[in-house]
Order: structure tokens, then C-alpha cells, then sequence
């Protein structure tokens, strides 16, 4: 049936990635028909900036990062607080839960992924939440005051940024993490250790090992009980065991994945004209070269906006996932980029480190065959976006290797370095 | 439109830092580019060895064609402008870092107290940029073409 109501571009899902791609059609066609469905009927806004939302230093204005004439600008057709239901990928048809049925040309899965709800008993008790979207931040907001204790689960960067949130309402907040230290997929021991006693300064409990095996109370949560016995009182609890990605669609359409969607380089999925980006998808890390999920905000940005270019006719290939991260906890800068999470170095791996306690100071380097392959970043992060830069062009620093701690190093010295031929890019003979 | 630095031309007198502060003063307490000092190790010559001085680099935004920072940007406070500037909107910019993270040239600064970076906008408010006025030997020249 030739149908007039066919869009070029359709877009599931209007956050990072989504929005993401919307500007990367753009960028090649300017006049393509792009309907974009979103679940939450808000303009996009960023998520991982909620936690700064609940302690009030971020407003709803500054949270919304595209404000609504972002779809007029860009001559999209908003269909928000829509939940698509239904993925046809021969018929290339997506079905809304309303019963609107789309047609396109070409589909962008930006769908995202769904916070992880602590699965032990109890965990349906009110007081208990995830933080994903506003409506959860909001319930948060709204619990927390009626209380003056919180328990976080969860030592990642949301379960952080969420107690560390609590904390500043005034809140005792309590982070129960069940691995050995705290964002133990991020940092090393040393780094952790660094930053725990940071968080405990600023009168944080922090439980390592802590591994939860019961929210208690009637209908309300009362408190938290631990593998060894312990039971933590509090009002309001935060689960933050991390996110999955949302398949559903996919997986209705028999598009192939495993923890993610799976996409070539160009971020096609393995159905054509269906492309994915985001959280949702699984695809080949930059330095491990095997398939890997993030779920952060620039992989998600940079992603999307290469499948819309592609879906615009470009011809775009992600270079693949560095994972990274920036955060300030109480006023300390903490970053890491690529593999920064070992405690001890892999065969080939070799780790620079400097460290100062008491000046929460900490620099890590990750070597592996003379080139970095990872950095952690503590206090000063000014230079952050060097070290990035230096695991992406992948240039040999063994010559300047000493270099790489001091509190000076910037673009200067590596500058200075590929001038002099210290720093050898891939490729060059070596010195 | 952006602001090419020379370091063979840069003899480190630091100018333009003070210029930089001047002009966007008082809002900003810490100049939006920096002069930094390369390695400077030994050479030889005739078989000796001789202290080499470092050469000056001055650190400050390219206004990339394609700006990792813009990309990363989590609140949209950072664009691309007609001129080819890359403009930080101080009103909605939080001071997360993201952009410092990304950049390759270490070209953003971000004070988290604040809550805002800082970064080169080559004076797009002030007329000629106050950098490049200031420098006495013209290793900052302000490239509009392209």
C-alpha cells in the first residue's frame, strides 16, 4: 500500500542519543521528513544532571538541553509522551501503545536503557527508587524530606552522585556498595580509597562490601538489612545497580544483540535501515576492540550523531567506545578515561602513579606497549582532555614517559614532544 | 574565525594572558588562554651537550570545525556560531567538565567552584581580540578565513 504518510527519519527515543541523531540528519538533509517519539512528554533534557537537580543548583530551564523550538528549528514532528510498542522491520512500521502506526524510511533505535531495581525482597516498599528520569528525581526530592536518613545501593557514579545529593539536602546518608571499594568500574583501589575517605569526610557512611539482601518495612521502607545481620535504618532508599539496555523493540524484530544491540561500525543494526546508537547498543570498544556497552552521555551523543549521518546517505564510521567520565564530589574533580578500573597491571601493562592522600591528589597513567591506553585524573583535571587525546591518536610516549605525572604536563609538553619527535604517532619509524 | 598561536614566534612575556584577563574582567579572574613552557631538554652540538630553552606554547580554544566539546556539551551551553567561534553561554553552563574532558588542546578551563568554564571566544564582543593586540611579536594572529 503506497502510503503518503511515510516519514524519512524516524527517531525511537528523544534523549542523548536521539537527539543526537535528529541533528545528524540534519547535517546532510535539511528537508526529510524526521518524526522523533519520545516516552516522556518534556523536551530533552539531561539525565545525568539530575542529581544536581534535586539539590536545586541546576533548574528545570537548565536541565531541559534543547529547549521544544529544537523540533521547529529542525522541522521535526514531536510525538512525546508516546511509548512505542511494536517494531515491524520488513514492513518498517513502528507501533505506537496509542495504536498510531508509523511508516519510515529509515528507524534510529534510541532507546535507551532502564535503571536496575535492587532485586532482593522488599524492594516494592514505597521510599524505595531508581534515578533514571525526572519522575524518579522527583520522587526522590519528595521522599527525602520527609526523612533524615538514606541508604544509596550502589558505589557506581549514580549511586555517588545520588548520596552525595542527599548529603547536600541535609540528609545521613548511608552508600552501601557490595564490591570491595567504590566505583570499582571506573577506578582503581588506590583512587577509590582516595576518594572514600573524601566522601567520609564530608560525613558520608561509606560500607564496602556491603551486599543487601533485604529492604525491610510495612508499606514504607524503614531500612536496609545486610548479608552479616546489619540492618541500616532510613526513610528513603536509592537503588543504583546500574542500567540495561531497552531491547524490547529490537528484539521483537529479530534485530541481533546480546547485552546491546548490535551494530557495525557505521551504527547499523543488523536489520537494513534500521540503525541504533546510544545505550542501547553493543559495539567494538576503541581499545579493546571487542564489543562493549557504555551508557554515557558523549558516547551516546557522538554515536547518534553518526548514525543520523549515515541515515542521511553520509558515509561515517565511529572510531569506537572510549569510556569516560567527569564528576565533582564535594568539590573534588574526579575523571576517567579507557581502562582505568585495574588495581594491578595485565601482562604488557604498565601503571604511572602518583598519589597525595591528604591533598586528594591522585594521577594514573596506564601504559600498555609504550602507549596509554587509560588515565585517572583527581584533583587536577585541567588537562583531562590531553590524556583523552593521547589514547585516541594512540602515539608512543615511552620517550616521555616521566613526563606524563608531573603537575605540569598539558598540550604544551606533548606538543613539544611530537615537534621533537619524543612522541611518535602510529605509523611514524621510531626515534 | 579563530586565533592561530606560533610558538616558534612566542618568546613566554605572557601579554596576552594579562590582556585577556583585562578585557573580559571582571567576570573572569583567570585569562582564557595560557602560556606554557615545552620540554626543553639537551641537544648536542659538536658532541657537547646544550641546555635547549623550552619553547612557549600558547594554550587557547581553536574553535575546531568539528568541536569536541559542543558535542560533549551536557546542557547546550557551548555552540558554534556563524563565524566559526566556539561561544559558551555562561547562564546555562554548570560546570560539569565534560568539554575540558574532551578537549585534545587542553583549550577549556573549568572552575567547578564556579560552576563554569572558561574559554576563548576570540573577543567576538569586544572587537579585535585583546590577545593578539597585546602580543609584541605577533605569534597570535587572528585567522578569519574558512
Amino acid at each position: 500500500m503506497p502510503n503518503a504518510d511515510v516519514c524519512d527519519y524516524l527517531v525511537i527515543g528523544c534523549c542523548a542519543a536521539g537527539v543526537a541523531g535528529i541533528e545528524g540528519i540534519r547535517k546532510r538533509d535539511k528537508e526529510g521528513s524526521i518524526v522523533v517519539v519520545g516516552e516522556e512528554d518534556v523536551a530533552p533534557y539531561t539525565r545525568c544532571l539530575l542529581t544536581d537537580y534535586m539539590v536545586g543548583e541546576v533548574d528545570m530551564r537548565k536541565l531541559t538541553y534543547r529547549p521544544m523550538r529544537f523540533f521547529e528549528i529542525n522541522k521535526v514532528r514531536p510525538m512525546l509522551g508516546k511509548k512505542a510498542v511494536k517494531l515491524d522491520a520488513n514492513a518498517k512500521q513502528v507501533t505506537l501503545a496509542s495504536g498510531e502506526v508509523l511508516s519510515y524510511r529509515k528507524l534510529l533505535l534510541a532507546t535507551g536503557s532502564s535503571a536496575v531495581l535492587y532485586d532482593v525482597p522488599g524492594k516494592e516498599l514505597e521510599g524505595v527508587h531508581v534515578l533514571k528520569c525526572l519522575r524518579d528525581a522527583e520522587g526522590i526530592l519528595a521522599d527525602a524530606k520527609k526523612t533524615k536518613k538514606a541508604v544509596v545501593m550502589g558505589g557506581g557514579l549514580v549511586g555517588i552522585m545520588t548520596a552525595t545529593a542527599l548529603a547536600e539536602m541535609g540528609l545521613d546518608v548511608c552508600l552501601a556498595v557490595t564490591s570491595p571499594h567504590i566505583m570499582s568500574q571506573n577506578i582503581d583501589d588506590d583512587a577509590a580509597a582516595i576518594l572514600e575517605e573524601h566522601l567520609r569526610e564530608h560525613k558520608m557512611r561509606v560500607l564496602a562490601n556491603a551486599q543487601v539482601v533485604e529492604m525491610i518495612g510495612k508499606h514504607r521502607i524503614e531500612g536496609v538489612k545486610l548479608a552479616d545481620g546489619t540492618v541500616i535504618e532510613c526513610g528513603v532508599a536509592v537503588s543504583a545497580k546500574g542500567v540495561r539496555p531497552n531491547l524490547a523493540l529490537a528484539e521483537m524484530a529479530g534485530i541481533k544483540g546480546r547485552r546491546g544491540i548490535l551494530v557495525d561500525d557505521h551504527m547499523l543494526t543488523t536489520s537494513p535501515d534500521a540503525y541504533a546508537a546510544g545505550d542501547v547498543v553493543e559495539c567494538k570498544g576503541f581499545i579493546s576492540g571487542e564489543l562493549e556497552v557504555a551508557h554515557i552521555w558523549p558516547v551516546a551523543v557522538e554515536q547518534g550523531h553518526i548514525a543520523g549521518e549515515n541515515m542521511a546517505g553520509g558515509d561515517v564510521a565511529y572510531a569506537g567506545v572510549v569510556g569516560m567520565n567527569t564528576t565533582t564530589f564535594f568539590g573534588l574533580p574526579v575523571v576517567n578515561i579507557g581502562e582505568s578500573k585495574n588495581s594491578t597491571p595485565e601482562q604488557g601493562e604498565q601503571f604511572l602513579v602518583s598519589s597525595d592522600t591528604k591533598a586528594r591528589r591522585y594521577k594514573k597513567v596506564v601504559l600498555r606497549d609504550g602507549k596509554v591506553v587509560g588515565a585517572v585524573l583527581m584533583g587536577d583535571v585541567d588537562n583531562a582532555g590531553v590524556y583523552k587525546s593521547m589514547i585516541c591518536t594512540r602515539v608512543d610516549v615511552r620517550a616521555i614517559r616521566e613526563m606524563l605525572l608531573a603537575e605540569e604536563f598539558d598540550f604544551g609538553k606533548l606538543a613539544d614532544a611530537l615537534l621533537t619527535k619524543q612522541a611518535i604517532p602510529p605509523g611514524q619509524a621510531g626515534a | 574565525m579563530r586565533i592561530e598561536a606560533d610558538p616558534e614566534r612566542c618568546l613566554g612575556c605572557l601579554a596576552c594572558e594579562v590582556a585577556c584577563v583585562e578585557v573580559h574582567s571582571p567576570s573572569d579572574h583567570v585569562p582564557r588562554l595560557k602560556v606554557t613552557k615545552g620540554i626543553g631538554t639537551e641537544a648536542r652540538f659538536r658532541g657537547y651537550s646544550v641546555p635547549v630553552v623550552p619553547r612557549r606554547f600558547p594554550i587557547l580554544c581553536r574553535q575546531c570545525d568539528e568541536p569536541a566539546c559542543v558535542t560533549a556539551c551536557k546542557t547546550g551551553a557551548l555552540w558554534k556560531d556563524e563565524s566559526g567561534v566556539v561561544r559558551l553561554d555562561r547562564d546555562r553552563c554548570v560546570g560539569c567538565g565534560m568539554c575540558q574532558m574532551v578537549c585534545p588542546y587542553g583549550g577549556v578551563r573549568v572552575d567547578r567552584t564556579a560552576g563554569s568554564a572558561y574559554k576563548c571566544d576570540a573577543c567576538v564582543e569586544h572587537g579585535a581580540p585583546a590577545c593578539v593586540k597585546a602580543c609584541p611579536v605577533h605569534a597570535l594572529q587572528l585567522v578569519t578565513e574558512g
